[in-house]
């Protein structure tokens, strides 16, 4: 048990610290499972979890050729030009757009597309473009929360707990709707002085209008294949579809959202090179959720997740106690640590805590999984993928924010959505 | 507001050229005076005025935007001189507005014309079997290209500089059908004998009689002087009628280079615009027709003289 916990903990510091690839480690850690006889090849092979690899990297392909249409950057232009240069709008839709891409698309790839457009128009017009980047990080982040394929922990769960899209959604809009409209009220509040209205600033709206014409310059001379739009848009709706009759269909999201990448590429050769799609798959990520659920696997061979579920289960007889402990680690856990790792080792713990459980107490201990992992990552610049990249983006266009400044906002917010998530599941406990 | 419209004209500028810049401006104008919600047609004034302050004290002050809001300062005053000497009723903030969409409407139809006007005279210098080369990413130079084209036979070379740049002219030559080969700007030298025509586009001319272009223009005019002919195309509105305040003012962007494979990092500094001494131009296509070098520079130091009241009014307003 110990060296399977010694190589885990190893695996999990390296990730942390990202001198190396985490691709890299994880690989390390599931040959060392191997390696030390704590897993057979067998084992090992047994262990990955196909469902999740072919759904990451059916979206993975499906967002590829969707950027490459230029269809969100369409959407991010006609938005920037129906707020006619006013603040207040920007943040609103904006924000309101990140949460809502990012429910479909993976938060990283959303918080690409929305945090480079946002810099550009509010720092022309000389905005702090600080909350606008924080708030879309969050909503990033809370958007992911709603869907089976809006952030890798719900993939996670999804496909070994064998979850629908639609669960995903009915289960969890309330906690997700209440988080969107109460970090979106208290952002605006927030920042009222610089993002109010400024059509009596004749200054600033000239500005601002003479921005919005040259980002919708940047964009249209790009020339747009009205086609591939189509196609591109078509195929997503249908792939979505897919994923809310997925039980009427009898295909699990993985084949649902490789058959959609399928049918994009064949109706767009002539647009989209095959190889080069092929390339823009992250494999690194790919490989380092085969090393997470090998090293995970690992772990529950020795009886340590058994442990670590009974030692949860004992810690309380009262089961919205449990949820709320689920909810709360994860959170916290997430603000700190990479998501996945964690989800991935909970995944085993939570199958065997729901023995024995009645279905809808079972699924509530889900719930509350996802809910920590996807919001608990809000709390700070390091808590997830997306926070990264949007911080990363942030310091490309001269914006510096800083670790503190970051959590100064996020942190009670983020506090504020598991307040919100912990009221929901006890409420649904209760039921 | 005037630091951010000065890096946002320059960023503009040097994306779509200045006439287009000009153009953007003035539609952003328009929608301003739409979208700004205010009644009170003093303050409307006082704000238009400090808008206007603002554009005249840019950096770089770009001639045509400069032209434009001199011709809507212009209208503004003359409904002022309205109010003040023959108490006018008509001067409500409504009317302040159409007046100012008329006189965008107005410079809009202007500058079009203008550009016809560029483009007749540059296909009746081009001659059959030209060889043009081409620098600028002009769209006046493009525009006229286009047109010649479909008139006459003649091709170009593509003298390579910034990839973004370049590529932007490969596309319209392309998208015209006019046939082209690319060479890079520093090699040049090597088909000196190929080259019929030199076509330059420009900026602004300003006090030092100097034609503002792109960065790398000065080098081909020199390669190029006194060997074939070389043309500036550009409108005489873009002419800057005001005391330029340093013979050499580039905007230089300082760059931190390094490469995969060394460590090495070394700076690297970029200009954004040549200046030209107008000498080196043979002729000089404008809206008013094609003139010499010298009748074009003979002309712009008449206009110079001839502006000094309004030179004195406009750039006076505090």
């Amino acid at each position: 048990m110990f060296i399977a916990l010694g190589i885990f903990v190893a695996a999990l510091i390296l990730i942390i610290f990202e001198h190396i690839d985490k691709a890299v480690i994880a690989t390390v850690g599931a040959l060392l499972m191997v390696i030390f006889g704590i897993l057979t090849p067998e084992e090992a092979f047994h262990a990955i979890e196909f469902e999740t690899i072919i759904l990451l990297m059916g979206m993975m392909l499906i967002m590829d050729i969707s950027r490459r249409s230029e269809i969100f950057n369409w959407i991010s232009t006609k938005l920037a030009e129906k707020t006619k240069g006013n603040p207040l709008l920007i943040f609103i839709l904006f924000l309101l757009i990140t949460a809502f891409f990012s429910a479909f698309l993976d938060n990283v790839t959303t918080i690409i597309i929305v945090v480079p457009i946002t810099i550009a128009l509010t720092k022309g017009m000389g905005l702090d473009p600080k909350p606008y980047i924080i708030g879309e990080i969050m909503l990033s982040n809370i958007g992911g929360a709603l869907t089976l394929v809006g952030d890798p922990p719900n993939i996670l769960i999804g496909s070994a707990a064998e979850l629908s899209f639609n669960q995903f959604v009915i289960n969890l809009w309330p906690p997700v709707l209440a988080s969107t409209v109460t970090v979106l009220l208290i952002l605006t509040i927030m920042n009222w002085r610089t993002i109010k209205p400024i059509s009596k600033n004749l200054k600033k709206l000239f500005l601002s209008h003479i921005l919005i014409k040259k980002i919708k310059y940047q964009f249209y001379k790009k020339k747009l294949k009205k086609k591939f739009i189509l196609i591109t848009l078509s195929i997503l709706l249908l792939t979505v579809l897919g994923f809310i009759l997925q039980n009427t269909l009898g295909l699990s999201p993985g084949i649902i959202a490789m058959v959609g990448a399928m049918i994009l590429l064949l109706f767009t050769t002539k647009e989209v090179n095959f190889h080069e799609t092929l390339t823009k798959v992250e494999w690194p990520t790919l490989l380092f959720f085969i090393g997470l659920f090998i090293m995970a696997a690992g772990l529950e061979a020795t009886g340590f997740l058994d442990f670590i579920s009974h030692t949860l289960t004992g810690l309380t007889d009262n089961f919205t106690i449990t949820l709320l402990i689920i909810l709360w680690s994860a959170g916290i856990i997430s603000m700190f640590l990479d998501n996945i790792p964690f989800v991935a080792v909970m995944i085993p713990v939570i199958m065997d805590m729901q023995v024995g459980m009645a279905p809808e107490q079972a699924l509530l201990l889900w719930w509350a999984l996802a809910l920590g992992a996807c919001l608990g990552g809000n709390g700070t610049i390091i808590g997830a993928s997306a926070n990264v990249v949007g911080i990363g983006l942030a310091e490309k266009g001269h914006v510096r924010i800083s670790f503190l400044s970051y959590m100064k906002t996020a942190l009670p917010l983020t506090l504020i959505t598991l307040v919100f998530s912990s009221v929901y599941l006890i409420y649904r406990s209760q039921l | 507001m005037r630091e951010h419209l000065s890096q946002l004209f320059l960023e503009i500028e040097g994306q779509i050229g200045t006439r287009d810049t000009a153009e953007l401006v003035l539609d952003a104008l328009l929608e301003t005076i739409r979208d700004y919600d205010i009644k009170d047609d003093k303050k409307f004034c006082e704000k238009f005025e400090e808008v206007i302050k603002d554009i005249k004290n840019t950096t770089p002050r770009i001639g045509l935007v400069i032209e434009d809001f001199y011709e809507i300062w212009k209208e503004l005053e003359r409904e002022e001189h309205c109010k003040k000497h023959l108490d006018c009723p008509r001067l409500k903030c409504k009317d302040l507005k159409r007046s100012i969409k008329n006189k965008v409407k107005a410079l809009k139809k202007q500058n079009r014309k203008s550009k016809k006007s560029i483009t007749a005279h540059t296909i009746r210098e081009i001659k059959k079997g030209d060889t043009i080369l081409i620098h600028t990413n002009s769209h006046t130079i493009l525009d006229a290209l286009k047109a010649a084209r479909r008139k006459k036979r003649f091709s170009c070379i593509v003298a390579e500089q910034e990839h973004e740049k370049t590529m932007s002219i490969i596309l319209d030559l392309q998208k015209s059908k006019i046939p082209f080969k690319v060479v890079p700007e520093y090699m040049l030298s090597h088909i000196e004998d190929e080259v019929s025509k030199v076509f330059i586009g420009g900026v602004t001319l300003n006090s030092f009689h100097h034609v503002v272009s792109n960065a790398g223009t000065k080098a081909i005019a020199a390669e190029f002087h006194r060997k074939v002919p070389i043309y500036l195309l550009m409108g005489t509105r873009k002419c800057s009628f005001w005391n330029a305040k340093t013979l050499h003012h580039s905007y230089q962007e300082k760059q931190i280079k390094s490469t995969i494979h060394s460590e090495t990092t070394y700076s690297r500094i970029k200009f954004s615009h040549d200046r030209i001494p107008m000498e080196m131009f043979d002729f000089a296509i404008t809206e008013k027709g094609t003139m010499t070098g010298k009748a074009m520079l003979k002309w712009y130091k008449e206009e110079f003289t001839r502006r000094a009241p309004w030179r004195k009014a406009f750039f006076s307003i505090p």
